[in-house]
This record gives structure tokens, C-alpha cells and sequence, in this order.
């Protein structure tokens, strides 16, 4: 059984539209930053790529933990608004690793001397991105809405038991990819303090616009929900 | 210099933001297309 929802409202609240015009303001900002950032020493000007790489990362390692979120929540309250918003937390998933994943490749060709290596940080992202593909095959897949959502959440619950082993696999394999240049675990950063406004920027500006796409894409999710349920 | 990796116009990292801001200013875009077209 499905519960009644809420008529959705029919215009974007402030909240959304200050994510995303913050956030865009911020990304644009962000380039100013990263093309006046100073070259490293080994990696030279191709070292700015990783403002883009870890801040991706980051994102997309936030909205899989926003899918387990919505995924635990669908499967305690089961409303069909927590199966949307997980659906589109592993949308942004695909978007932001699908980023990370082109990012790196086009960041280890000049840097490794190969667009990919078989190595342990990235052969965990691929794995992870592939279980999120999988998770809208799955949906698509079954048709009941009741047990294609808990289908759904039991991949959005066991897909992010990736992120952490993606994320100390640099710790726990050395092997090509270099180690985190923020280690939460130990609060250590690798950053130069003349190169950090670049990284800081663009991590603020996409979360930012992550936020502002969660909500917006949750809006025209429940949205389309409505005007399916009337028949439109 | 010489060094590819220190030159400022690399194309790797040329590509790279251009396809990051087009895949995250493009998603948007999509976004807005998406709420303007609702009936």
C-alpha cells in the first residue's frame, strides 16, 4: 500500500533557487581561482585538474551517502517521496562519479603515462559507479512501484558499503593513486596553503550546486509523481 | 619550458574543465528545460 501524498507545490522554493544561483556564482568564481592557482612542482599546471577530481569525488561520495539516507528512510516510513529522492541521490552519484572517473583518466595520461590502470582507488570507483548503474536497470526492470522501491533501497544500502573501501584504498593498496590530499582520518592535508582557495572554492561551489540539484530534481520528481497519480 | 605538464594551456586539463563545467552547468540546464516545460 502506498500512503497519500501532499499536493507538490507548483514553484521552486528560495532555498533551491539561493543553492543554485550561489552555487553557480561560486563554481564561475572557482575558475578565477584554480587559473591563478600556482603550478606544482612535479605536475607542473596539470596538477589543477585535482580541484575539479576531489571535489567531484566528494560530491559524489555525499550523494551516495544521501541515497543510503533515503533508502533507510523509504524502507522505515515508506513513502514514496524517499524512494524519488533516493532515485535521484544516485542520479547525482552517476553525474558527479561519472565526472571523477573522465576526470582522473584524462588526469593519469600525462601525469602515469595510461588513461587507466587496473589499480585499487580506481577499480573501487568503477565498481561503484557500475552498482549505481545497476540500481536504475534494477528499477527499471520491475514494474510493481512497491517492490521496485525496496529493490531500489536495499542497492541504495548496499551500494555505499563502496565509498569507504574506494576512499582508504589508497591507504590500505598502495598503489599508483596517490594518497588522499585531505585525510579525514588523520586531518592531514597535501595542499600548498597557495593552492587551497582553488580547492576550497570549487569543493564549496559543487556542493552547493549539488544541494540546489538534489532539490530541484526532487521538485520535478514529485511533480511528475502528482501528475501521474491524477492521470495527467 | 619544454615540460608539457608545465604548460599553462595543457589540453588534458583544457578538457577537463571543459567537461566538467558543461556536464554540471549542462545538467542544470536540463533542469531548468525540465520545469519550464512541465504542464
Amino acid at each position: 500500500m502506498q500512503t497519500l501524498e501532499r499536493t507538490p507545490t507548483t514553484r521552486l522554493d528560495g532555498l533551491t533557487l539561493a543553492l543554485l544561483g550561489t552555487g553557480t556564482l561560486a563554481f564561475l568564481v572557482a575558475l578565477y581561482f584554480v587559473l591563478t592557482s600556482p603550478p606544482e612542482v612535479s605536475q607542473g599546471y596539470v596538477y589543477r585538474i585535482v580541484f575539479v577530481h576531489i571535489s567531484s569525488a566528494w560530491v559524489g561520495y555525499l550523494a551516495a551517502f544521501g541515497c543510503l539516507a533515503y533508502s533507510v528512510a523509504y524502507l522505515v516510513t515508506r513513502r514514496p517521496a524517499h524512494d524519488r529522492m533516493a532515485a535521484v541521490m544516485a542520479e547525482l552519484i552517476l553525474l558527479f562519479m561519472g565526472l571523477t572517473l573522465v576526470q582522473g583518466m584524462l588526469y593519469a595520461r600525462p601525469t602515469w603515462g595510461v588513461y587507466w590502470e587496473w589499480e585499487p582507488r580506481l577499480t573501487t570507483t568503477a565498481i561503484l559507479f557500475a552498482v549505481y548503474v545497476g540500481y536504475f536497470v534494477l528499477r527499471a526492470a520491475i514494474e510493481d512501484p512497491e517492490l521496485r522501491a525496496k529493490a531500489a533501497a536495499a542497492v541504495g544500502i548496499l551500494g555505499v558499503i563502496n565509498v569507504p573501501i574506494s576512499y582508504m584504498s589508497v591507504i590500505w593498496w598502495r598503489s599508483l593513486h596517490q594518497v588522499q590530499s585531505f585525510n579525514l582520518t588523520t586531518g592531514k592535508s597535501q595542499f600548498d596553503p597557495a593552492m587551497l582557495p582553488a580547492l576550497l572554492v570549487t569543493l564549496a561551489a559543487l556542493t552547493l550546486l549539488f544541494l540546489g540539484f538534489a532539490r530541484f530534481k526532487g521538485f520535478l520528481a514529485a511533480q511528475s509523481a502528482h501528475q501521474e497519480a491524477i492521470g495527467g | 619550458m619544454d615540460n608539457p605538464l608545465f604548460n599553462p594551456a595543457n589540453p588534458f586539463v583544457v578538457w577537463v574543465y571543459l567537461l566538467t563545467y558543461g556536464a554540471v552547468l549542462g545538467y542544470l540546464g536540463y533542469l531548468v528545460w525540465r520545469y519550464r516545460r512541465r504542464g
